[in-house]
């Protein structure tokens, strides 16, 4: 039935997945083609070839120092700001390649957002907080406007009913859990097209993460997110794909379930029952 | 896999789970064995041990399902280390049934010792009864060997061992038939029979459920292939023989 | 693991009472000989203070003596013309009656401030009122007469060795017994220049001078080493280059602070041509001086901001100029207005440099103006420490004490302004 479908469908790069009734057509939103990274002489990551398909949540994971996260900050140009970093390859959103000269590197933020692995809300009021972004990209024309924005971001981070009575207060007063749904909500209010979240919430307690991988759930049905982790429980829950990194190279990347009951490459199954670090 | 688990108890876990069904694999098999012993030599006081050493397998059923039941909870298995846990789990309930089914013969032997029954009558089915047994016995030994191994082609063979048990058993079932047809006084004794070779070949079923459950821990899918069906007592219908000349009915 | 744990760790640690007992030992050593270095410190600081104040105290209090004036009509107007001078001797000469010879005279004119004329002319000019009467007014005594008064003027001493003679002495018991002698509140240290008698001296000018020098140097130097700062730290690409720039700021900061004043003298009053001795030429020899300090200060504010906002920042989208202008420089300003403060302070106390450039000029005017001629407090304090006069000993004294209370004053100013912009984060 799968083939049939494909074959019906017949886009490039379009798969039908049949358990996920909330996205039917999944469409490729972002691509990287052999991207590699250097710092100086040392290569940190090469030959890495992922698809990200809309709607969807796909987790990196690996062990320390395997360079997801350095993957992580090449898809919206965060390695930008490091001396001395070097990236090659190919990554497209929405097949523009994003790293060429004719690209700001501000629009490519504004459409793939990131949150932090801590949380790090501005030393401003909360209100301040969410309104940054829609200023700074002149999303609001009034008050009435920043509010709509303020009430919709929090509430679809799930903050607004603990924060609605306290919108001036510094945003830096939440506690760990709030402050990271501020970020998330602070990321959202922007309406980007991509949500990139590295580790976040390996700073945070059980419940809270619980909470927020919820968050993550539903804003699946807006976004596609790409979420890097520690914790392979997490990915296993969140995840719709999953890709497993070693050593600066991609060694799998397929459906949660599978990577997770039955992986095709050796290391990955011995970093996943905990064979090696 | 060769390597051990960074945390060292992990693996030790998964060893005395091994341990464990293969210490319940060695109890099925020799209840089998000691089962069909007894049957021989219509040894009732040896029947009445089997039945109630039986509760040592049940026991041991019980102690596997707790003990895979906290190493998910405490050790969140994944790939190979989930598949192997949940096959131990299969592995345990289908000892339990073969232990089951070796009891029911001990039962019988008891009941079967009762009646008088004529030698010769009884000597070739028993022996094909213990012939289909043997079979049995190896086909434990070497499923369990597998799975301490991880060996699929041993349990695949396993497998395929199980049409002899089955083609056995269609033939011990016609025979009995028409024994049974024969002479009325031997209904009785034969069909206790006929029930002993069934708890036999549906061992051997089991057995080859838990080679396909092998077969999957190692390759995380079942095996292609149908399961060869040589049981085709379904379908077994035996005619009478001709009456003799001279009937009454005329 | 624990089966080739080596020998000296498995015998665990040593807790033995001598042990514990040496460290305790040298713990409380060490801590008493950091109080007694705060201490003696502290104790020299308290010396320090003592001798200025005690030696300057005396300064805020001038002796005044009280004659009786009589502003007849035909004197006094019109004020352009009139001899006030000659009023303030006739009144003088009324109480005396009996001091007949010249030289008595301008030895019983000693004993009263020569500027007595002045202050009969302005107070008239307050109180146009006084016209036609006769009033007793306060005037300032002589330096000579306020040192006897504040018991600096030895009486026991031979004539010779004094500087008040016998006769002068016996004029001054009977104003005192009319009970003509009084101490009053020196106004005039706060609201007079510079001048040569110690009695109308006052350090206006010089605060004057320095107030507008600095705020020169203030214009100059905080733009500029905030702009620099934020290039090189935010901006400016990490190579051998910046390095090189990081390294001459830093030896800048170390140059020793009369190598400005040549500077200033070379280039600003020789080649551009400013006014010599004018608070716009101190302040820019003041502000070059400064702005090392500043763009160090000021870097380090800029570094002290973690760098998670600006990832923050940067992850929203926003350019490297709405980061820094948004988000980091509001964190960083208080570090950066402190700094710049503390650089305030230590350009308010430099005199070398404004030596070079002729600010050790005698002037007696309160400057206008930033081309007006002026000097600064730390000069006004060398120039009067080098004056001969007896009295100058106490108001130089006096001039330091207002120079350290200024300075305390911009510290406080500099924790407050703190204190109100921080922002935690």
């Amino acid at each position: 039935m799968k083939n049939e479908m494909n074959e019906l469908c017949s886009v490039e790069g379009a798969e039908y997945f049949e358990v996920e009734d909330r996205a039917p057509l999944a469409e490729v939103k972002l691509f990287a083609r052999d991207v590699g990274v250097k710092y100086g002489e040392n290569e940190a990551l090469k030959n890495v070839s992922i698809d990200f398909m809309e709607h969807q949540v796909i987790s990196l994971i690996g062990p320390s120092g395997c360079g997801k996260s350095t993957f992580l900050r090449c898809l919206n140009r965060m390695n930008d700001t490091i001396e001395g970093c070097r990236v090659t390859g190919e990554i497209r959103l929405d097949g523009k390649d994003i790293y060429s000269k004719a690209t700001d590197p501000v629009e490519i933020r504004a459409r793939i957002g990131m949150v932090f692995q801590k949380p790090n809300p501005f030393p401003k009021s909360i209100y301040e907080n969410i309104c940054y972004g829609p200023r700074i990209h002149g999303m609001a024309n009034s008050k009435a406007d920043y509010d709509d924005i303020v009430e919709w971001s929090l509430t679809s981070a799930g903050l607004w009913d603990e924060v609605k009575d306290r919108l001036n207060e510094p945003g830096t007063g939440l506690s760990g859990g709030q402050q990271q749904r501020l970020c998330i909500a602070r990321a959202i209010a922007v309406h980007p097209e991509v949500i990139l979240m590295d580790e976040p919430c390996s700073a945070l307690d059980p419940i809270v993460t619980a909470k927020i991988e919820e968050l993550i759930d539903e804003l699946r049905e807006r976004f596609t997110i790409t979420i890097v982790t520690h914790s392979m429980q997490q990915a296993a829950r969140i995840s719709q794909s999953t890709a497993f990194f070693h050593l600066g190279e991609l060694v799998e990347e397929g459906k949660t379930d599978d990577i997770f009951t039955k992986p095709g490459d050796e290391r990955t199954e011995a970093y996943i029952t905990g064979r090696i670090g | 896999m060769d390597k051990d688990h960074i945390v060292k108890s992990y693996d030790e876990d998964l060893r005395r789970l091994e341990n464990m069904i293969a210490e319940m694999g060695g109890l099925a098999e020799v209840q089998l064995a000691e089962a069909i012993e007894a049957l021989v030599r219509f040894d009732t006081d040896a029947a009445k041990e089997i039945v109630k050493k039986d509760k040592k397998i049940d026991a041991l059923e019980m102690e596997i399902d707790d003990f895979i039941v906290k190493l998910i909870a405490l050790r969140q298995p994944l790939a190979e280390d989930l598949r192997s846990v949940i096959t131990g789990l299969k592995i345990s309930s289908n000892l339990e049934r073969i232990g089951d089914y070796s009891k029911n013969i001990a039962k019988r032997t008891t009941t079967l010792s009762q009646s008088s029954m004529m030698p010769t009558l009884v000597k070739g089915p028993i022996g094909t009864i213990s012939r289909m047994a043997r079979i049995v016995q190896e086909m434990i030994n070497n499923v369990l060997d597998a799975y301490i191994a991880r060996d699929a082609d041993k349990a695949d063979d396993v497998r395929a061992k199980d049409e002899e048990v089955d083609q056995l058993h269609s033939s011990l079932f016609r025979e009995l038939l028409t024994y049974m047809m024969e002479e009325p006084r031997n209904i009785t004794p034969c069909t206790h029979l006929l029930f002993v070779a069934k708890n036999v070949e549906r061992m051997g079923d089991h057995v080859t459920g838990i080679a396909e459950q092998v077969h999957f821990m190692v390759h995380g899918q079942l095996p292609d292939e149908e399961r060869i069906k040589g049981d085709s007592t379904s379908t077994m219908m035996v005619e009478p023989p001709e009456l003799p000349i001279g009937d009454a009915s005329e | 693991m624990t089966d080739n744990m080596p020998r000296s760790i498995q015998s665990g640690p040593d807790l033995s009472a001598a042990r514990i007992a040496r460290r305790n030992r040298s713990e409380r050593w060490f801590r008493q000989l950091g109080i007694l270095a705060i201490g003696s410190a502290l104790l020299m600081l308290a010396v320090l203070m003592t001798s200025i104040t005690s030696k300057g105290y005396s300064a805020f209090w001038q002796t005044q003596i009280a004659i009786n004036v009589n502003f007849a009509s035909s004197d006094v107007l019109p004020t352009e013309k009139v001899n006030f001078r000659g009023l303030a001797r006739r009144s003088i000469r009324a109480l005396f009656p009996d001091v007949k010879s010249r030289r008595d005279k301008r030895a019983l004119y000693k004993l009263f401030s020569n500027g007595i004329g002045y202050e009969l002319r302005d107070a008239i000019q307050r109180d146009p009122s006084l016209l036609g009467q006769s009033k007793r007014i306060w005037v300032k005594a002589s330096a000579d007469t306020d040192m006897l008064v504040k018991g600096f003027i030895e009486r026991a001493v031979k004539q010779s060795d004094r500087r008040l003679s016998d006769k002068q002495l016996t004029w001054f018991d009977r104003l005192e017994k009319d009970g003509r002698i009084a101490k009053r509140f020196n106004l005039t240290f706060f609201t007079q220049a510079d001048s040569r008698e110690p009695e109308q001296a006052g350090i206006l000018g010089a605060l004057i001078g320095s107030i507008l020098t600095l705020s020169v140097t203030l214009l100059l130097v905080f733009p500029v080493g905030v702009a620099a700062a934020i290039y090189l730290e935010e901006f400016a690409p990490k190579n051998r280059w910046s390095d090189v720039i990081e390294v001459n700021i830093n030896n800048l900061a170390a140059v020793p602070s009369i190598v400005f004043g040549l500077l200033g003298l070379a280039v600003l009053l020789n080649w551009v041509g400013l006014p010599r001795s004018t608070p716009i030429a101190g302040g820019v020899v003041l502000a070059l001086m400064t702005l090392p300090t500043i763009i160090i200060s000021s870097r380090s504010a800029l570094k002290a901001v973690p760098p998670s906002i600006r990832e923050a920042a940067i992850g929203m989208g926003a350019s490297p100029l709405q980061t820094v202008s948004h988000h980091v420089l509001p964190l960083a300003m208080p570090g950066m207005m402190t700094g710049a403060i503390i650089g305030m302070a230590q350009a308010l106390g430099e005199t070398a440099p404004l030596l070079m450039i002729g600010m050790v000029a005698f002037i007696v005017d309160v400057p206008g103006g930033f081309t007006d001629a002026a000097t600064v407090l730390p000069v006004q304090i060398f120039l009067w420490a080098d004056a001969p006069e007896r009295a100058f000993v106490e108001k130089t004294s006096a001039a330091i004490m207002v120079l350290v209370a200024f300075l305390i004053a911009m510290n406080l100013f500099a924790i407050l302004m703190r204190k109100k912009f921080e922002r935690r984060w």
